[in-house]
């Protein structure tokens, strides 16, 4: 079973991470040597001549010191273990004395000058030496071994005089050495060497390397690189008063990775180590991976003998090299293996340029962002991204860094997007157009009266209300569904048809009658729907809309407002309109409304319909806002045409467009830019717009900075942005800001509670949730209604009904956030969220309105809670033909087992479920079939069994107990019919999982998904809320992180807002 | 002129709705054709989407006396001026599923690493980079506005270039303005716009450099992008100084009449490719001829009809008219009807293009047409069905049918046998090992 293997292998995975987490053994020190070629640098201290050079420590030749040594000092380790790993590439001798010692030692023991032989081992705990001649007791040139009370005890012999090929190339030395007990492990070439004692016993706060007998004929080619040095944090205390540590950085990568070495700007060849490369990875690759995945076969479509060095295109790659390496999935068992020192080799030199590279935390705002980033800015409620084309994803989701890319055709397109965003701001200017208003409340007959006066203003009256209720407003009809809309109005646009226009309504609803829908006011402008809500009491609406984006007809910009009863309904006393259901609301999109005489029944309060009212009408043909907004409260003082208003104006739009505070040095070149403009003869507000335009075109409004940015400021506003625009989808609001500004955002209480604000901010179930959940389930996909007959009745009220079925899943898993629900209530709870017209599609009584509300569900309920028992979900996953078996379970497989399929592999046949003989089959004879294909059969096997859990479910996602043995469809625009036809039989379920789990019904499914699974669940969850938070996918740090937040909220059954809010408090999000 | 009016009565014969609305816009020559300077060369790329009906797709013979296979029917007057091409495919690059758009034009492996697509220039970016400057830079059309498997064509950092499927917007950007001064305007727009971008980008290198390695690299990316901007609006100012070629514009169609016409959404918008080749504003275009998964045409539902096979959604026809299922199948007939509905397209674009001078030949003739897809079945991509036409000028021969062994011949030969021939100086593409020597005179 190829599932148990997995099982394992994720089993390996969680443990090693997790003992990982607890051991709290940290980094203390490391370096790559991969400064430029110098002095040592870094807190080393050197005597004699020891250099970096070529990416590594170097030990010269010199006559002046006889032992020239390289000592770096670091936090003191009292107790418990100090791993010391590094690259050795050495030079061997075949004659002479030569000695190479390596040492761990307190450094305040520790010799400083090294003139006697006994010098070496003061203050020095692991005491390892590699050398041959008299220096080492006349042992064979090339043996190692360690010095215990000044006397050598070989251990191997490497690269001996006798044998003249170099047996270890460049050897990664792994030194454990425990403290407590004195003892010390040593791992190299593949042999491990365990519980040799100290020279000393000594606390450990130094690694010192001395060469001895160092010649111009000897060492001038030997080298060190890669020394990390790891330790138990608790045992650590504090710092030295050593001056070198405390002027160096402890992580000494950032200030390496900071050399330019990026050329091209590409995707080149820019690893640091490419010397590494050709002398240790290559030839590994070479040796055991090309003959699978090199120029005759390329398995998995990999292919390793083009590679030339560490491209940055190719990071994943090596990740996923990496741990195909560490867990020992390849090479395959039966072909040959690295030897242990081969692996770590490569593992560290990965590591290496991993950590060179950084994780990248800089990205480009994605169109969501981008256009709720111009609407702060600008204070307009328009939507700018209207024309830009969507991004592409990372996992499905278009948070991905790797994703958000520009290329000059969308720099051309956000420059015009930033064009029409400057020009709907006014500095000094006054309004260009006036403002119409009609009041409609105080007329006593024909509302369209206050209308007149527009038409002076060019405006054409088309479809008014009539009906005039005095004190109250102005009646508007309610339309069904499948009606046309028709404008109250049109505007004529301006000549370049460009710019902005404002409307602002007041309205209300009105029936006289109990229990009938709420009307939905559609706002339709210039054939752009601009909203669509419920109109449940009073409301204050406005709608700001740019011309460009809209379709302008004859007689201009139409502006139609339309309220719509989307439900079906009953009325006691009135009989339905489809008398061919008379008695029994139907299950969702039927048709079912009263119907009245017309004739008889004039007034709306004889009319069982709501009505929308009018209130007040506010227009402005031509619109320009005003700028700073007057919300701002910005104290700018008397503005005037001079330099010190737009100075003041410039600095206000900079720091709210870069969403944190601007230095001087950055303002001036815009500055000069605007003097520049007005000096060409530009107005102040036209030279003011251009230089808004140009801070917009910048990479800091265009990308989100990097939370690892040098500059503190910098950073911790690009945490608050980052936070922000997740959970709001929109830039830091002012308490963010001043947070960041102050340099407490990072403390763990603070970034709680503004995680928490942010996450019952309102925005955020419209800016978090929604494309969150959207991309995580991939719930783009259609959902089918569909009927026993096609007839354009039927689907009546089918959208109210659609969007409920999406909107229970996003309320649902809303719910769940709220409440802190534990994770495993994704899957299997007593409760759902429905509305009116779910409860009426899930046989429910009692549920009345439109919004979705909380609702236990009847014991004797199959379906029960959960987002696998969504109507919507189910349907959404038969839309793409008939093996909804297959998607069903696929979709599981990823979203709930985190157990992704892999990608379909080339050259697949379709499975027709509907060709010749395959019609008389059933789902599970089809199944089989299909696994009989060799190709299939890797991934069906596991895919298929899942998929059967849900064949309760139709299309429409409705419980079924039976099914029958053929079904016919008939679709023509999206109307579906589907008949079941001949005998029936009971819908069967019976399933496997993964892990050999068998079941034979949907509730069954569900106690082993709870039972085996949640963990998986959990963490595929963990995985999205990181990915979407930090804009890439999560690194084995990262996983880390996820398996020590799992691990915390274990006992708690893993509740998901606790487990949201913990992703704010990782490193990979604040400091990558 | 006559020639023209007799292609005109061959069309006829295609059927009635096939009329020409726009050619009588403008003169019969391309601006070369008009100056008799040296013409320059075009490259059109049009891409099937999903499936094709295998059957009536592949001739059953090879060679110049093949016969045409059904699909191809209306090609059939040209048959001297297209190739049929048979088994090439991406040897490397090869990729499985509807993300076919991605890789067709850049023979880039898109899934090297799971989860994470990279890509490469396509090319027909790299045929810009040679035949330009021109006003446009190339035309990206498509079915919707969009990237991703929406857009054809990526450029040199592998990125996706928006393409648009806004016949108003193609045209307003196709075209410097109509009269002087608002050409003055323009040229001072694209003036003012140089120095926004210049001073928008400042001392970006300083900040760059206090960066890790992947952040420089991508606002690096962002910097590219911009000064490749920077440098096409120079070159586009100079340009605008000669103002819009002379045509009626009154007479370029830019709305549909019918609600929701594969069709009609292809032609509008290869009208528009001939009309950019003819005044020479670009001489590069692509267009994905429709989506993998929808939109749902209603000539799907008309082939369906004719076929007598059930109404599906289209990535359902794409799936069941693509494989095996035999000739008669309703579902592969159905595929079969839309295939041939390209092909028509297709011909109509050559009609047009012949019927317009060039200095030496029509425009056809310097103009290379790749017209394909990807797939011949679902997720199948072992023979890329593909046609090449035109560019008898560049020195390609046509009218044969040529097939070769499945994964022996990479399409990248093609693409590098296609930009030798249209005068890039380029000796490699992808994983092309030659060029294709029986398109060659």
């Amino acid at each position: 079973m190829i599932k148990h293997h997995l099982l394992v292998v994720a089993a390996l995975i969680s443990l090693c991470l997790a003992s990982h987490a607890e051991e709290t053994e940290t980094v203390i020190f490391k370096d790559h040597f991969s400064q430029p070629d110098s002095a040592l640098a870094n807190g080393w201290v050197a005597k004699g001549a020891v250099v970096v050079k070529n990416g590594a420590m170097q030990f010269q030749a010199e006559e002046e010191e006889f032992r020239p040594r390289a000592q770096r000092v670091f936090h003191t380790q009292k107790a418990g273990k100090v791993t010391v790993s590094f690259l050795m590439d050495w030079l061997r001798r075949s004659e002479g004395s030569w000695a190479f010692y390596i040492q761990l030692g307190n450094s305040s023991e520790m010799a400083k000058r090294l003139v006697y032989q006994e010098d070496l081992s003061k203050g020095v705990g692991v005491n390892l030496v590699w050398g041959g001649g008299e220096f080492i007791n006349h042992q064979p040139r090339g043996s190692l071994g360690y010095l215990k009370d000044g006397k050598f005890e070989p251990l191997a012999v490497f690269n001996d005089e006798a044998d003249k090929r170099t047996v270890v190339e460049s050897p990664v030395i792994t030194i454990e050495a425990n403290v407590s007990t004195g003892t010390h492990t040593i791992r190299l070439n593949g042999k491990t060497y365990a519980d040799l004692p100290f020279d000393h016993r000594v606390a450990i706060d130094t690694i010192r390397f001395v060469a001895h007998g160092c010649s111009a004929s000897g060492f001038s080619k030997s080298a060190i690189d890669d020394v990390v040095v790891r330790g138990d944090d608790t045992h650590s205390f504090g710092t030295t008063d050593s001056e070198e540590l405390a002027s160096s950085p402890v992580d000494v990568v950032r200030e390496t990775v900071a050399v330019p070495v990026v050329t091209s700007g590409t995707t080149g060849v820019a690893g640091i180590d490419n010397r590494g490369f050709r002398e240790v990875v290559k030839p590994v690759l070479t040796r055991y991976c090309v003959s699978c995945h090199g120029p005759e076969k390329q398995k998995a479509r990999l292919r390793y003998d083009q590679m030339d060095g560490f491209r940055i295109s190719d990071r994943h790659l090596w990740t996923a090299i990496h741990e195909q390496l560490s867990y020992e999935e390849m090479p395959p068992e039966d072909e040959p293996q690295l030897s242990a020192s081969e692996k770590e080799k490569v593992l560290a030199w990965i590591e290496k340029e991993q950590r060179a590279l950084g994780t990248g935390s800089t990205r480009r705002l994605n169109r969501r962002e981008f256009g709720a980033a111009l609407q702060d800015v600008t204070g307009l409620d328009v939507d700018f991204s209207y024309t830009i084309p969507g991004d592409s994803k990372v996992d499905g989701f278009d948070t991905g860094a790797e994703a958000l890319q520009d290329a000059s055709d969308s720099v051309t397109q956000i420059m015009e997007v930033t064009r029409r965003a400057v020009e709907g701001i006014r500095f000094l200017e006054p309004s260009p157009s006036e403002v119409l208003k009609a009041d409609l409340v105080n007329v006593e007959k024909d509302p369209r009266k206050p209308f007149d006066p527009w038409k002076e203003s060019g405006i054409k009256l088309e479809k008014l209300p009539r009906i005039a209720m005095p004190g109250l407003g102005a009646m508007v009809e309610p339309k069904w569904p499948r009606d046309r809309s028709s404008n109250l109005f049109s505007v004529p646009t301006p000549p370049g048809k460009e710019g902005l226009m404002r409307v602002k309504l007041s309205v209300a609803s009105y029936c006289a009658f109990p229990d009938v829908p709420n009307p939905i006011l559609w706002a339709k402008i210039g054939g752009r729907v601009l909203g669509r809500r419920e109109i449940t009491g009073p409301a204050d609406l406005e709608y700001t809309v740019q011309i460009e984006d809209t379709i302008v007809g004859k007689h201009g910009l139409g502006f139609a407002f339309t309220p719509r009863v989307e439900m079906p309904y009953s009325v006691d006393g009135f009989e339905n309109e489809d008398k061919s259901k008379p008695n029994q609301l139907p299950d969702g999109a039927g048709l079912f409304r009263p119907a009245w005489d017309k004739k008889k029944y004039r007034k709306p309060e004889e009319q069982p319909r709501p009505f929308l009212v009018l209130k007040e009408v506010e227009l402005e043909p031509h619109y320009v806002a005003a700028w700073p907004p007057a919300q701002w409260n910005a104290t700018l003082g008397q503005l005037g045409d001079n330099f010190e208003s737009a100075d003041k104006l410039l600095a206000l739009w900079m720091e709210r467009a870069y969403r944190r505070p601007v230095v001087q040095e950055e303002k001036t070149r815009f500055l000069s830019f605007y003097e520049k403009l007005r000096a060409d003869g530009m107005t102040f507000d036209d030279a003011l717009r251009s230089t808004f335009q140009s801070v917009l075109m910048s990479p800091s409004f265009r990308y989100l900075e990097s939370t690892a940015h040098e500059d503190k400021v910098v950073a911790d506003h690009a945490i608050a942005s980052r936070m922000s625009f997740m959970l709001v989808g929109a830039p830091p609001d002012n308490q963010l800001r001043k947070l960041a500004s102050s340099g407490n955002l990072r403390n763990s209480a603070t970034l709680k509670a503004q995680a928490e604000r942010l996450l019952d901010d309102p925005r955020s179930r419209t800016s978090f949730l929604r494309p969150f959940v959207t991309q995580w389930l991939e719930m783009e996909q259609p959902i089918t209604l569909v009927d026993d007959r096609r007839g354009k009745a039927s689907y009546h009220f089918r959208r109210f009904l659609q969007d409920s079925m999406r909107e229970e899943t996003y309320a649902y898993i809303g719910r769940m956030l709220s409440d802190d629900r534990p994770a495993r209530e994704l899957v299997s709870s007593d409760w759902t969220m429905m509305n009116n017209t779910l409860a009426r599609h899930y046989g429910y009584d009692g549920i009345e309105g439109g919004h979705l509300r909380k609702v236990n569900l009847r014991k004797d309920d199959k379906r029960g809670g959960g987002i696998m028992s969504h109507a919507g979900i189910q349907s959404m996953l038969c839309w793409m033909g008939d093996n909804w078996v297959i998607y069903r379970g696929a979709w599981a497989a990823r979203h709930i087992l985190n157990d992704p399929p892999q990608l379909p592999p080339l050259e697949v046949p379709e499975l027709d479920a509907t060709a010749g003989d395959n019609k008389y089959l059933t789902a599970r004879e089809l199944m089989a079939l299909h696994r009989e294909d060799r190709n299939c059969s890797v991934c069906h096997t596991k895919l298929d069994p899942i998929g059967f859990a849900f064949q309760n479910f139709d299309i429409s996602g409705r419980w079924r107990d039976l099914e029958h043995e053929f079904y016919e469809m008939d679709e023509l625009d999206s109307n579906v019919a589907w008949r079941g036809t001949g005998k029936t039989r009971p819908v069967d379920t019976l399933g496997e999982l993964p892990g050999g789990e068998t079941f034979t019904s949907y509730d069954e499914f569900k106690k082993v998904v709870v039972a085996h699974y949640q963990e998986d669940m959990v963490r595929g969850l963990m995985k999205n809320f990181m990915l979407y938070a930090t804009g890439r996918k999560p690194d084995i740090d990262d996983m880390a992180e996820i398996e020590s937040i799992m691990h915390k909220n274990k006992s708690k059954d893993y509740p998901i807002r606790t487990m949201l809010l913990a992703v704010f408090q990782t490193k990979a999000f604040l400091e990558n | 002129m006559k020639d023209h009016f007799s292609r005109r009565t061959l069309l006829r014969g295609l059927g009635a709705t096939l009329a020409l609305p726009s050619l009588e816009a403008f003169s019969s020559k391309t601006l070369a054709g008009e100056s008799k300077d040296k013409e320059p060369s075009r490259f059109a790329c049009f891409y099937i989407p999903g499936a094709i009906s295998q059957y009536s797709w592949f001739p059953n013979d090879t060679g110049p006396d093949y016969t045409l296979s059904a699909s191809h029917e209306p090609l059939k007057h040209h048959r001297d001026n297209f190739s049929v091409l048979t088994g090439l495919s991406h040897i490397e690059g090869r990729i499985s599923g509807h993300t076919h758009p991605y890789s067709w034009l850049t023979g880039h492996n898109i899934n090297l690493v799971p989860g994470t697509r990279t890509n490469t220039i396509s090319v027909d970016q790299v045929a810009a980079k040679h035949l330009g400057p021109t006003y446009l830079n190339s035309l990206v059309l498509s079915w919707a506005n969009g990237v991703g498997t929406t857009t054809l064509s990526r450029n040199s950092l592998g990125v996706d270039i928006p393409a648009t499927a806004d016949y108003r917007r193609v045209f307003e950007n196709l075209f410097p303005p109509a009269d002087r001064s608002e050409i003055k305007k323009a040229q001072e727009r694209l003036a003012l716009n140089r120095s926004i971008l210049d001073t928008a980008l400042g001392d970006v290198n300083a900040i760059k450099r206090k960066l890790g390695r992947i952040d420089q690299d991508r606002l690096e990316q962002y910097l590219h992008s911009v000064r490749d901007v920077e440098k096409r609006l120079i070159q586009k100012e100079a340009i605008l100084k000669d103002g819009r070629p002379n045509f009626d514009q009154a007479k370029v169609r830019l709305e549909r009449e019918a609600r929701n016409s594969m069709q009609e959404h292809i032609e509008l918008m290869t009208d528009l490719i001939a009309l950019a080749f003819q005044t020479d504003m670009t001489r590069v275009a692509t267009q994905c001829l429709g989506g993998e998964a929808g939109p749902n045409y209603d000539d799907y539902k008309d082939w369906a009809r004719q076929a007598g096979a059930r109404l599906r959604g289209t990535h359902d026809v794409h799936h069941k008219g693509g494989g095996n299922r035999g000739e008669g199948n309703p579902d592969v007939i159905a595929l079969g009807l839309r295939d041939k509905m390209l092909c028509a397209c297709i011909a109509r674009f050559m009609d047009k293009l012949q019927g317009i001078e060039a200095s030496e030949g029509s425009l056809l003739d310097h103009t290379v047409i790749l017209f394909g897809g990807a797939q011949t079945a679902s997720h199948v991509g072992v023979s890329f069905p593909t046609i090449v036409a035109g560019g008898k000028q560049l020195g390609l021969k046509h009218g044969h049918h040529t097939r070769w062994p499945l994964d022996k011949r990479p399409m990248s030969d093609l693409y590098l046998t296609i930009l030798q021939k249209l005068g890039c100086p380029v000796d490699s593409f992808k994983e092309s090992s030659d060029t294709i020597s029986e398109l060659l005179v």
